[in-house]
């Protein structure tokens, strides 16, 4: 509610200005679009690999299941500017990975500017949050299987049941409550989504790459050569940011709530 | 029980009372010197921060002394540490752009150093301080004629390129825009990009447009408009600036992917002879000179006039500064060490990271050889970015991503335009 740059003078209260502003400004529409792009479409994503490796990993399908666990969570433990740098080398037009991979299979044409527009910046900077994230949701599910008492498996192998329909009738019931946390999760996470952004592309090119949350960090403490921040706008985008966090696990954690599963 | 209590006791009594002995003893006056530098201490303008360290700590053995290589987030960090200006590591002097270290100067944070400038003698030249610098710098840097920072270094804009290259391809510095245009194409049909860009920055993205419009409509009319007194359909050359910079992108001028080019690989490809220029600040030779190969011969040359524009020669002019914190005590170090700073003998280290000195007679620097040139043949000098970078949000939000969108070739010039005045007037909320 006020104008301020951060620095020394006092803010000036200007009301619900700054409100006033977001609401006509077409930047921030542009970062809430692409948050619910990560928060719906990567997170269906991340969701099914997650169940789906959640379903080969767990029982006695796979050998060595936790070394391939483990393996799926190791680039959650890599700090994400670091692999911000890594996925921008592979994005890189010049020598990146990715093109050179495209140039050696004779998909040349197919090679482009990853970052260099919404249209392929958005699904780049989605698959490295994806190839980040999904091990982290992976853990998270299988501990919760180890949980699952062996009996309901034994019965249910017992009466003919397949695994594929173990998995759905035994183990999403009783991971139910495991899987609404990790979903809550996963809609915190992406809304308020910033360091792989802001390392990749800086919200660019011309502001579609943008988060709430880099916006928010970019008008609050302005870019390298932004003089001027205003710490008050900033302040109006964290709370919208906050309100739509409360708003959506809200909802979902409504439209989720059922009784428990007992067999 | 009683024992337990007694630790209870004792660990609220220390809780409590030890925010009273937080802080440190005050220190006296003028013991200490804290520089917070906006560099990174690998890159080559932090090493000679420490050098000018050095020889301040040899003239005062007695002054404690800190460097803190804060990188270019410094007055970020500085904004988080206002709430306890007497902490003994909070910083005497700040380095930053003259145009951020503005901000500063308007809030009233930093030291007036206009008396030290215009009273006292320079560190080791018998001349008042302040002529001992370019005066065309000083007149931009200073706000309602008070010094608030002493420069560094001094910047401009031009096109670096290679003169080995312009040779073996039989190429001049181009005098005119036409001249430019046959540059351009003739590195193109040699398989050369002629420019090299990293269109994830926006502010590279967006200074093309600031250069051809500061000359086109004229740098007092793009301020008007940028602050919304003005409309950007008032004057034609707002539109023409926007068609010279999409010829760049129709002509396919920059290098393959430019616009997913992430900073500093178009620099890079610059150093390495894949592209034949790049249009960026003369701070480009300091921060690529470990990149530089032998056999490359740069030098800078300006943009060409450009046929009817409002001015002809538009110079933007700037440097990275040293502010004193109005609330240092340790000012009389701070002082000295932005004299040293300043000093004829710290140039010379300077001269060789090839960083353009502010002062009046330092050697010029040889891939700078031009810039001289190009700055006493201006027509009309501004601050970087003709200032717009001042502008807080609209700078931000509206005129850097449609500068992108304009070089990425997304938007026509016309479409440009149309979005340039409707998003200024909804801004400003005309």
């Amino acid at each position: 509610m006020t104008r301020w740059t951060g620095f020394f003078a006092s803010p000036e209260f200007i009301g619900l200005s700054n409100f006033r502003r977001l609401l006509r400004d077409g930047q921030f529409m542009t970062a809430l679009g692409n948050n619910f792009i990560y928060t719906f479409v990567a997170g269906l994503v991340v969701m099914g690999l997650a169940l789906m490796y959640t379903y080969i990993l767990s029982g006695t399908r796979i050998k060595r299941a936790k070394f391939f666990s483990n393996l799926f969570y190791f680039p959650n433990m890599i700090a994400q500017a670091a692999t911000a740098v890594l996925w921008v080398f592979v994005y890189n037009p010049n020598f990146g990975l990715l093109n050179g991979l495209l140039d050696l299979l004779g998909l040349d044409a197919m090679s482009q500017a990853w970052l260099g527009s919404r249209g392929t910046a958005i699904p780049s900077i989605s698959f490295a949050l994806i190839w980040r994230s999904m091990g982290f949701y992976l853990i998270l599910l299988l501990a919760g299987v180890d949980k699952i008492p062996g009996t309901y498996y034994d019965a249910a192998r017992v009466e003919g049941a397949s695994d594929i329909l173990i998995f759905f009738k035994v183990t999403i019931p009783l991971l139910w409550d495991v899987l609404v946390i990790a979903v809550s999760l996963w809609i915190i996470n992406s809304l308020k989504f910033f360091e792989l952004v802001w390392a990749m592309t800086k919200g660019g090119p011309a502001g579609q790459t943008h988060t709430m949350a880099t916006y928010m960090y970019m008008m609050a403490f302005g870019d390298q050569q932004m003089a001027r921040p205003q710490l008050g706008y900033g302040s109006s985008i964290a709370v919208a940011l906050f309100v739509i966090s409360i708003l959506l696990v809200g909802i979902y954690r409504k439209a989720a709530d059922r009784d428990a599963v007992q067999y | 029980m009683r024992f337990s209590r007694i630790v209870c006791a004792l660990i609220c009594a220390i809780v409590f009372t030890a925010p009273l002995f937080g802080g440190g003893q005050q220190a006296e006056p003028n013991e200490r010197l804290v520089v917070w530098s906006f560099m990174n201490e690998g890159e080559t303008m932090g090493q000679w921060h420490a050098q000018v360290m050095e020889e301040f700590e040899r003239q005062n053995p007695d002054v404690e002394t800190q460097l803190v290589f804060q990188g270019r987030d410094v007055l970020n960090v500085l904004r988080a540490r206002l709430s306890d200006p007497s902490a003994p590591d909070f910083p005497d002097i700040v380095m930053q752009s003259d145009g951020l270290l503005s901000t500063l100067a308007e809030e009233g944070l930093l030291y007036d150093l206009t008396d030290e400038l215009a009273n006292t003698q320079a560190y080791d030249q018998n001349e008042m301080w302040i002529d001992t610098f370019d005066p065309r710098l000083m007149d931009l840097i200073a706000l309602e004629d008070r010094w608030y920072y002493v420069p560094e270094s001094m910047y401009t804009k031009g096109f670096f390129y290679d003169e080995v290259m312009f040779e073996e391809y039989g190429l001049d510095v181009p005098e005119t825009w036409d001249e430019f245009v046959n540059v351009a194409e003739t590195l193109k049909e040699n398989g050369v990009a002629p420019l090299s860009l990293d269109g994830n920055i926006d502010f590279y993205n967006v200074w093309h447009y600031i250069s051809f419009a500061q000359r086109l409509a004229g740098p007092d009319r793009l301020w008007e408009a940028a602050n919304g007194n003005i409309s950007f359909k008032d004057h034609p050359g707002f539109l023409e600036a926007a068609e010279y910079v999409a010829l760049f992108a129709e002509n396919e001028w920059f290098q393959d992917g430019y616009m997913g080019s992430a900073f500093p690989a178009a620099q890079a490809l610059f150093t390495q002879g894949q592209t034949g220029m790049v249009w960026v600040g003369a701070w480009f030779p300091s921060e690529m000179a470990d990149e530089i190969p032998p056999e490359m011969d740069m030098n800078i040359f300006d943009l060409p006039p450009l046929p009817g524009a409002e001015e002809e020669k538009v110079v933007e002019i700037w440097g990275n500064a040293h502010a004193i914190m109005d609330s240092s005590i340790n000012k009389e170090n701070a002082i000295e060490f932005i004299k040293i700073m300043s000093s004829l003998e710290m140039q010379d280290p300077k001269h060789e990271l090839k960083n353009f000195s502010p002062l009046v007679g330092a050697t010029p620097v040889e891939e700078l050889e031009n810039m001289t040139d190009i700055i006493e043949s201006a027509t009309a000098v501004t601050n970087n970015y003709n200032k717009l970078n001042t502008l807080g949000a609209y700078w931000g939000s509206v005129f850097q991503p449609l500068g992108t969108r304009l070089i990425a070739g997304q938007l026509s010039p016309e479409e440009f335009i149309d979005e340039l005045t409707q998003q200024t007037d909804a801004h400003y909320g005309n």
